[in-house]
């Protein structure tokens, strides 16, 4: 392979770098600078093909499309941001959305607190942490269409196993899980926890082994008690880790689709309707291509305004 | 010149990629032109991931079988993106020669030029268009054209538990129920089923949300000659008096008298379980009734409750969607393998469908077949909603509000009022 006479180093972006490079205005040295960086776009070369070709492509393409009135097999008429100002006055648009970030605002705290919980469980001493491990990971393996059926199965009235338990513990009153907005939220919630919680803890166990022991032995030695260690050691550390897992995890919770697609449809009404769901109603049942697309920048720029205020909020304790 | 091996070796793997992509397609356009000279290969699209795949596979086996010149490739996708696909494939010019859609789709496909005109082949493919049902192949013209291959109606009928009814002695010496005729009639029965059957048995179940409703709802409004859009396709017209009285009614089921409980999710299930004596349900459900060992079940139509017999239904039917190049022989040759799938459509018929010819119905194979025979007549019943390209999300509107009358958050005159003006934007946009 290629022989590091020259010491290598990347830059940010990936670039290879040479420090000497600047000081040594020899032509030789160029050369090898050139060569070198030539190699990283030939290796970077494939990836980025099918990076432009699957995600830039569509990206700038939706937004054209954004601009057009558009079916499906018919021409397409320039609407210009006729689309946009359809969103804006589209009452649907606006419940959807109110929808979607009801549910970021729920289930990110919900699902970044049981992440710790749950890593803090598995990261003890205790026996049988490697099975609880691979326990709590193991529903992330499943596809969201199996998920949603085990969770309609385990709360449907009438024959569902909640009901049935809930009924052996005494509660005459059958309990409709499903059918109204405050417990169908709960629902998708739960179902949503019990589905995508093991990635965040594996997030969060990779940051509490990177923490170092002898951190905890000082305050030991100084007389902190856990809840000390806890509060002034761990937490502390792990502040990267759950800057990453909160930008994450709004992200995903602002792509609600399957769950409550395949849980409530959207309903009782759609009171549990997300706007990925409103998308794909617009893009393939009304088969109104641009509006469809139009409203996916919408949802685009809501989610890294989002993002933007998360990053600013958390970096300022720093 | 290590560097060099290096940058050979990249080269080569982007070519194989490449490469990859490019011999396929030289193989595909291999298979055209083979089956220009002896046998033609016909790619067949199908959105049948329930049960119902299975039938439709083992069809194509036997078409394939005793047709050597026609070979057909099922390819079976799942229901919930088979339109989004077919219509993406049409569009990109790799569409199959010849695929499955449902009559209520129709609506969708033609106006936006994505099926051919089946009259220019259909003579020379021996297809003979007075052999269909007559209801079921006018639902598929337009503007006297034929567009469709009818294979079947799939209509909402009636199931009812023989065992339940038989013990609360509420079945006629046939074992047809005794039912009283209209609205009333149906109720009254329904009530004595309530008082005569053990506690843990529902009078009358079906799933809450969703479908069930909905074409329970079109069912008895069809019964009133009621209309679901304006002659010309572009206003709401359901909201009236036949339309609240057919939600009223449903609803009066769940609310009034307590005959259907609230917010039920499995309604066919439950059924399947004996823990209920009446089912509204789709014809598909025999297919599954019927393994049901302990279940002693009947079929029949939904019994008449208002002015005329109706009932919602749809069908599965064959399209030939646009290609890229025309080629009559294929064409020819998808429109024999249709009719021919309709001809057979006695081994469609054990999925619980009717089939489409007269003929199939009266054949001994169809007729070998229990509980088809008891509810073949609604081949006659069944009112096909109008054609509209905005067909699928008007469902969508009036699914979505009757659930909120099913479930007891809104009234009749609320959601018909609502789903009215939703209905009328959708149109207007």
């Amino acid at each position: 392979m290629v022989e590091p006479t020259v010491p290598v180093k990347k830059d940010g972006k990936g670039h290879i770098i040479d420090k000497r490079a600047g000081k040594m205005t020899s032509l030789i040295a160029n050369k090898k600078v050139l060569s070198l960086n030539l190699f990283a776009w030939l290796f970077l070369a494939p990836y980025l093909l099918f990076y432009s070709w699957f995600m830039l492509y569509p990206i700038i393409k939706g937004f054209i499309i954004s601009l057009y009135q558009w079916t499906i097999g018919n021409e397409r008429t320039y609407v210009g941001l006729g689309n946009y100002q359809a969103i804006f006055k589209d009452g649907f648009f606006w419940e959807a959305l109110g929808n979607t970030v009801y549910f970021v605002v729920i289930s990110t705290p919900a699902l970044v607190i049981a992440g710790i919980l749950l890593a803090l469980i598995v990261n003890s001493r205790l026996k049988g942490t490697g099975f609880l491990r691979s326990a709590f990971f193991l529903p992330h393996i499943l596809s969201i269409s199996v998920i949603s059926s085990i969770w309609v199965f385990v709360l449907q009235p009438y024959t569902g196993l909640m009901n049935s338990v809930l009924k052996t513990l005494g509660v005459t009153q059958e309990i409709f899980w499903l059918d109204s907005a405050n417990l169908a939220w709960l629902s998708i919630l739960l179902a949503t926890i019990w589905w995508t919680v093991g990635f965040n803890m594996v997030l969060f166990l990779a940051g509490l082994q990177e923490i170092p022991d002898d951190l905890y032995e000082a305050a030991r030695i100084d007389g902190a008690n856990s809840w000390h260690c806890f509060r002034y050691i761990t937490l502390p550390s792990l502040k990267g880790v759950i800057l990453l897992v909160v930008v994450l995890q709004s992200i995903a919770s602002f792509k609600l689709f399957g769950q409550s697609y395949l849980m409530t449809n959207g309903g009782p009404g759609t009171s549990t309707r997300t706007l990925v769901q409103y998308i794909y109603e617009t893009g393939f049942r009304t088969n109104e291509m641009g509006l469809a697309s139009a409203m996916s920048y919408v949802l685009f720029l809501v989610m890294v305004l989002f993002a933007i205020i998360q990053f600013k909020f958390m970096a300022k304790k720093d | 010149m290590k560097r060099i091996k290096l940058v050979m070796v990249m080269m080569l793997f982007v070519l194989t990629v490449f490469t990859g992509c490019s011999s396929e397609e030289s193989a595909s356009s291999n298979d055209g032109n083979e089956s220009g000279n002896k046998k033609i290969e016909l790619k067949y699209w199908v959105p049948f991931s329930g049960g119902d795949g299975d039938f439709m596979k083992a069809m194509v086996a036997e078409f394939n079988k005793t047709n050597p010149d026609i070979q057909v490739e099922m390819l079976n996708l799942k229901w919930e993106e088979y339109y989004t696909k077919l219509r993406t494939a049409i569009a990109s010019k790799q569409a199959p020669d010849v695929a499955v859609a449902h009559t209520s789709k129709l609506g969708e496909l033609v106006p936006s030029n994505m099926i051919a005109e089946l009259d220019p082949v259909a003579e020379n493919a021996g297809i003979k268009w007075d052999s269909f049902n007559q209801n079921i192949l006018n639902a598929t013209m337009f503007e006297g054209k034929h567009m469709a291959f009818p294979l079947d109606t799939h209509a909402m009928i009636m199931f009812y538990n023989k065992k339940i009814l038989g013990d609360a002695g509420l079945l006629n010496s046939d074992g047809k129920p005794a039912i009283e005729p209209g609205a009333e009639g149906f109720v009254k029965f329904l009530k004595q089923v309530q008082q005569k059957a053990p506690a843990d048995v529902m009078p009358f179940v079906g799933t809450s949300n969703g479908n069930v409703p909905f074409w329970m709802w079109w069912s008895l409004y069809s019964q009133m000659d009621g209309k679901l859009l304006s002659e010309d396709g572009k206003k709401a017209a359901f909201n009236n008096k036949e339309g609240k009285e057919a939600l009223q009614f449903i609803s009066d089921l769940v609310h009034e008298d307590k005959l259907w409980p609230k917010n039920v999710k499995n309604g066919g299930e439950i059924f399947a379980a004996g823990k209920a004596a009446v089912n509204f349900n789709g014809v598909w459900s025999t297919g599954t009734f019927e393994k049901n060992e302990g279940l002693d079940f009947g079929a029949t139509t939904i019994p008449q409750l208002y002015d005329q017999k109706a009932t919602w239904g749809d069908s599965h039917t064959l399209v030939l969607p646009v290609q890229k190049e025309e080629d009559p022989k294929r064409q020819e040759a998808a429109a024999t393998f249709a009719n021919w799938l309709a001809e057979n459509g006695a081994m469609w018929a054990k999925a619980g469908h009717v089939p489409s010819k007269p003929e199939v119905i009266e054949s001994p194979e169809f007729k070998e077949l229990e509980y088809r025979s008891d509810y073949v007549q609604v081949v006659d019943d069944v009112n096909f909603m109008p054609n509209s390209e905005k067909l699928f999300p008007i469902g969508d509107i009036l699914r979505a509000n009757f659930d909120l009358v099913m479930n007891g958050q809104a009234s009749v005159d609320e959601v018909m009022n609502k789903a009215e003006k939703e209905v009328n934007d959708l149109l207007a946009k």
